[in-house]
């Protein structure tokens, strides 16, 4: 079921289309996956969010040159202390993305946030 | 290859059967003396006579079976081509990203037996296991349908990268602090290694 108010964001166009560092330590600091995921997604930080199947947000990578392993396992891999990646597929959705990136994100949901 | 050579002999076999019968008609109708004297005339023009008519159904009927058969044979040539120059493309790439996987492996090691002169060289080869990186991820998206990788295999190449990306030795700890770290480094290797080997063998299982 999804939220009436379901959002779609062009990761490219409103956010950067070089997705690369995970936090402002990584590389030049910028653009990072703690800053996404802080901006979109910092009403998942809860257990509480995760009790339904409901598609939260939408990310479109059709504007997205790049995206590392950090910036997903970051914005993506931190929600499986809440969910299995199923659910956090279901819950963050993607949309227009590469085969090779949508592999990156699955593999940074099944491997588990890397903390740092 | 089997089918082709059987389609062949069949189309062998069933040219010399017409030809044998054409010869018999020939010989039959204009040296009509090589047969048996003692036969009446009429006999012999009514044996004619059928082994015309039935020489005129079985040459159409060669005749249809040769060009059905010529076109199966020109299908199966062009698919036969089209799957060769395939395979010459996709050994071709194969080993383009192959040799990128050896650069990207070249770099890595050079961070981790940490043959770095300096801050500024161990900053440029960072940038390179990047660079190199993003070239396989990019080569992998434009080649998706050629290669035909299942998404384990793609897993299996991403790997490598994730695990070098979120180690903070190899991309992040300052270069005076990665010095008195080597053992650590060192340390990583063997779980570096065993991805890399992984990637690269997915690779080199695909060329032909």
């Amino acid at each position: 079921m999804e939220r009436t108010n379901l959002r779609t964001i062009d990761i490219g166009e409103e956010f950067h289309n070089r997705l690369t560092n995970r936090d402002s330590k990584q590389r030049d600091g910028t653009f990072t996956g703690v800053e996404f995921r802080e901006k979109y997604l910092k009403e998942l930080d809860s257990k509480e969010a995760w009790a339904d199947d409901s598609v939260y947000i939408k990310l479109d990578f059709s504007n997205v040159i790049k995206m590392g392993p950090s910036w997903a396992n970051e914005v993506f891999g931190y929600f499986a202390k809440y969910a299995k990646p199923g659910k956090i597929l279901k819950k963050i959705q993607s949309e227009n993305v590469s085969r090779v990136k949508r592999n990156i994100i699955e593999q940074e949901i099944e491997s588990g946030y890397a903390k740092r | 290859m089997p089918k082709l050579l059987l389609l062949r002999c069949l189309g062998l076999f069933l040219s010399a059967v017409a030809f044998i019968f054409a010869v018999v008609f020939v010989v039959s109708h204009y040296y009509p003396e090589h047969f048996d004297k003692n036969l009446p005339i009429v006999h012999l023009s009514q044996i004619t006579t059928i082994c015309s008519n039935v020489s005129d159904v079985l040459m159409a009927s060669l005749a249809a079976v040769g060009l059905l058969l010529g076109y199966y044979y020109y299908k199966s040539r062009v698919e036969l081509d089209d799957n060769t120059e395939r395979k010459r493309r996709v050994r071709k790439r194969m080993q383009f990203l192959l040799d990128e996987l050896v650069s990207y492996d070249l770099f890595v090691k050079k961070i981790l037996y940490f043959l770095i002169e300096d801050s500024k060289d161990l900053t440029l080869n960072r940038y390179r296991v990047e660079d190199t990186f993003d070239r396989i991820a990019s080569w992998l998206e434009h080649n998706d349908k050629l290669f035909g990788f299942s998404n384990d295999e793609i897993k299996d190449i991403l790997a490598v990268n994730s695990f070098v990306d979120k180690n903070d030795l190899i991309t992040t700890e300052e270069f005076e602090s990665l010095d008195s770290k080597r053992a650590a480094l060192l340390a990583i290797k063997p779980e570096y290694a065993y991805l890399f080997r992984k990637a690269r063998f997915v690779c080199m299982d695909r060329m032909e």
